[in-house]
């Protein structure tokens, strides 16, 4: 829980820093893919807690979480992003939960790992290419070359989680 | 720029005090000669004028004012009741009210370009015109009241206060003057007056006054005569016309507030502003925004939670056992009074609907009696704020779907006006709410023609199906059976989102309806919307949670039992054929699904909504326990067979199983 609470701090920290022209993402890996999320949506990270399976749901729901007394759905992307591969390098306790708030609505993304905050100067965005396997293009608001082979794709969230 | 406190306050008090203007205007309609209501509406039109001056809304303070100084001519006895006065008043309360609502569009200010003056003056000429006439009717009154002798209210201020100390709460207060006929024997008669008065209620003091009635030698030709009875005026008259050769000369009602006033009426009216400040502080009651008590059931929702988990850890220490019942008992408690607070009587919401009865009757050339009952039925605020759509909905139909024309009734031998009754009351942990009206029903082949038309159901499986099912078409999305489409109600849209609203409300509507006789909604609601009393079962190693109040019992069959009926499978419970389904069928789990083929005896849940029951196949029963309702969030809301979540002892969520959706 320590952990949960450091992570939460400097989230709030983060979005206290303001830099014109750049914006702040908040990072994390589903299967081997790296996706950025604004950190503006973001509220903490927390360890996955126990879900309790809702069933009837649409195949991205995985289900509820108890999150100090609110009851918070969590998604997972990997069927929304048709990734079958298993979660590729990272171990299973580094599996988190991002919660978000869109729509007014908290929900829970559950990913593979987080790697972090960074800094993205906007001009450095571009547009999404039109060969993202798996990945259709309303999901996602553009892409990041963060070095060579490196791609940060830049998540749509609330199409994402809305999108029928 | 006005302060958002004081503003608030008075768009609560606005619509508070419009409230009462409303019920009052309307029940003056039907008792034009009501002192309590004329007081009642004169004293709310009289503070919000108050208000509103000092909000410095002008035109809201000149239209109160005209309609104050009309109810107050009224309460003088200068202007009588009419249906225009009624009228007129109806229409400068559609005048506040619209003047409201452009100040709250305004944040706080009052338009410039509304101008009422032509109204204001309509008010001023009806107030004029009718004086005049009524003045005349004064004039020879007083007249009269010369010829009898002086009327007038003869009390000293100590007599005053015992006589309003000797008042029982429903007792009238009578001053009446009667006279004798110029026979023999007047003494008598009068003394008989007074025996009467006796019997029917209580002398106060007459003058004269008894012995000097028995000693008068000259006879006694007019009594003066105050007196306290639970009968009203018109029967209390009666019962003493029925004394022979007296007659009454006059009658008044006295008013409290008229005995009270009266003495030494400077004084009070210095004491006016002072009174004023005190009757502020007096007030028992507290404002309080909802969210603010939303916020506290959360906290007490949050406290039973780790309350249930503290007493899971079962720890055997005599202390321990000594204090969770005593915690027990204060959290059951907190929780009761928290709920308490946010229940609020339905005649908040019923109070707006005569009002729209009466305006909706008048356009449709229809005649209605409405009743309504159970006003005092308390319903949780939230659930309140949402219902008054439906209902409107649901009266709106009564008025144009239901209740026929006067012509038309006469035609079927019903009385020309028609009734609606709204009703409410409480039903074990139900409330109910009834819409009533003896109009024209529904005819379910029409209904039925109609769903084949609009492909809801084929001929044959129509053909199956019970009149109650098929009435239940008309809560289907897009199922409009109205001829015509009026703005009164009728596009098809409607009876399908006033179910959805009370689905949301976790209660359930349904309908009877007698072909050419009437239809009834009812519509049942949980008390309570956020902690009930449910069954925790168990499905495929999952936890949910059922509650109690739709769970009619529970049983442990044996797979032999189960039979089939026309393809689906039912067991036979003490004569009754009950559906069966699976649990793990419904939630889409795999394996389970063989149930028939368990070798072990199966958890039955016997399931109850509205008069209908199935019963529920679970994996294992667990205990009873109180739960905390939370909703699932829109994202996912529309979840089939899930209608919310709790959490339980371990801090993990169980799913709340939607019986309705089960049942339907």
């Amino acid at each position: 829980m320590d952990n949960n609470l450091e992570q939460q701090l400097s989230l709030e920290e983060a979005k206290n820093n303001k830099k014109t022209g750049q914006a702040q993402y908040v990072v994390f890996n589903i299967g081997e893919e790296e996706y950025g999320i604004e950190i503006e949506y973001t509220r903490e990270i927390i360890k996955s807690a126990q879900i309790t399976n809702v069933p009837n749901t649409e195949e991205h729901v995985v289900g509820v979480i108890n999150l100090r007394g609110i009851i918070v759905p969590v998604v997972d992307l990997h069927s929304r992003f048709d990734i079958t591969q298993e979660s590729y390098d990272y171990e299973k306790d580094e599996k988190r939960i991002i919660t978000v708030e869109v729509k007014d609505l908290l929900l829970g993304i559950r990913v593979d790992h987080i790697e972090g905050i960074v800094w993205l100067k906007e001009d450095s965005i571009t547009p999404a290419p039109d060969v993202e396997s798996g990945l259709r293009q309303d999901y996602l608001t553009g892409v990041c070359a963060r070095d060579e082979d490196h791609l940060l794709i830049l998540l749509d969230l609330e199409k994402t989680l809305f999108a029928q | 720029m006005q302060d958002n406190g004081y503003l608030d306050m008075f768009f609560d008090e606005a619509k508070e005090y419009v409230e009462i203007l409303n019920n009052g205007i309307l029940t003056l309609e039907n008792n034009p000669e009501d002192k309590e209501t004329i007081d009642a509406v004169f004293r709310a039109a009289h503070s919000l004028k108050g208000m509103a001056a000092t909000m410095g809304f002008e035109n809201l303070t000149e239209l109160t004012h005209k309609m104050e100084n009309m109810l107050d001519r009224v309460r003088g006895g200068k202007l009588k009741v009419t249906t225009d006065f009624i009228d007129l008043l109806l229409q400068g309360l559609d005048n506040i009210q619209f003047l409201v609502d452009k100040i709250k569009e305004h944040e706080g200010k009052e338009p410039d370009d509304i101008n009422l003056e032509g109204f204001i003056e309509e008010l001023a000429n009806y107030t004029q015109s009718s004086e005049k006439s009524d003045d005349k009717a004064d004039a020879s009154n007083a007249g009269d009241n010369n010829l009898a002798g002086d009327f007038k209210l003869n009390l000293t201020d100590d007599e005053k206060d015992k006589l309003l100390k000797d008042k029982k709460d429903k007792e009238r207060i009578y001053h009446l003057q009667v006279v004798m006929d110029d026979q023999d024997f007047q003494s008598v008669r009068a003394f008989m007056v007074l025996k009467k008065i006796e019997e029917v209620g209580k002398l106060f003091k007459s003058v004269p006054d008894k012995d000097e009635i028995e000693n008068s030698e000259s006879g006694v030709d007019t009594i003066d005569i105050y007196a306290l009875s639970w009968l009203p005026t018109e029967e209390f008259k009666e019962e003493l016309a029925e004394v022979s050769g007296a007659e009454i000369n006059e009658f008044n009602e006295l008013e409290e507030a008229e005995l009270a006033k009266k003495k030494s009426e400077q004084k009070a009216k210095s004491l006016h502003a002072e009174h004023k400040i005190n009757s502020f502080q007096n007030s028992s009651t507290v404002r309080v925004d909802i969210s603010k008590l939303d916020t506290l059931v959360n906290m007490v929702g949050e406290l039973l939670i780790n309350k249930t988990r503290l007493q899971s850890l079962d720890i055997q220490r005599s202390k321990f056992n000594e204090i969770m019942p005593q915690l027990d008992r204060v959290t059951m408690e907190l929780h009761h009074s928290i709920m308490q607070i946010r229940m609020v009587p339905v005649g908040v919401m019923f109070s707006r609907f005569p009002r729209m009865i009466r305006d909706l009757s008048n356009k449709m050339n229809k005649e209605i009696d409405f009743v309504m009952e159970g006003q005092e039925t308390e319903l949780d605020r939230s659930i309140i704020d949402e219902l008054s759509d439906p209902l409107t909905h649901l009266l709106r139909n009564a008025i144009d779907h239901g209740v026929e024309t006067p012509e038309v009734r006469k035609g079927k031998g019903k009385p020309e006006e028609g009734r609606i009754e709204l009703r409410a009351y409480q039903k074990g942990s139900e409330i109910i709410i009834e819409v009533k009206d003896d109009g024209a029903g529904i005819n379910p082949d029409k209904i039925g023609q109609k769903a084949i038309e609009k492909n809801i159901v084929s001929a044959e499986e129509l053909e199956q199906m019970e009149k109650r099912d098929i009435l239940d078409f008309i809560f289907h999305p897009g199922f409009s059976t109205a001829a015509k489409v009026t703005d009164v109600s009728g596009r098809g849209v409607g009876m399908d989102i006033v179910r959805n609203v009370v689905k949301k409300l976790d209660g359930q509507i349904s309908i009877e309806s007698e072909f050419g006789k009437g239809s009834t909604f009812t519509i049942s609601l949980p008390l309570t919307l956020a902690i009930t009393q449910a069954l925790m079962i168990k499905v495929d190693g999952d936890t949910f949670a059922i509650p109690l109040n739709s769970v009619s019992e529970t049983l442990t069959i044996s797979p032999e039992n189960i039979k089939k009926v026309r393809g689906k499978d039912v067991i036979v419970l003490r004569e009754n054929t009950i559906p069966l389904v699976s649990a793990a069928n419904i939630f889409g789990y795999e394996g389970l699904t063989s149930y028939k083929k368990s070798e072990t005896d199966l958890s039955v849940v016997i399931l109850k909504s509205g008069d209908r029951f199935i019963g529920l196949i679970v994996e294992e029963l667990l205990n009873q326990q109180e739960i905390v309702i939370k909703s699932l969030g829109n994202y996912l809301q529309d979840t089939d067979y899930i209608s919310g979540a709790t959490i339980i002892g371990d801090g993990d969520v169980a799913l709340i199983i939607d019986v309705r959706d089960i049942v339907a």
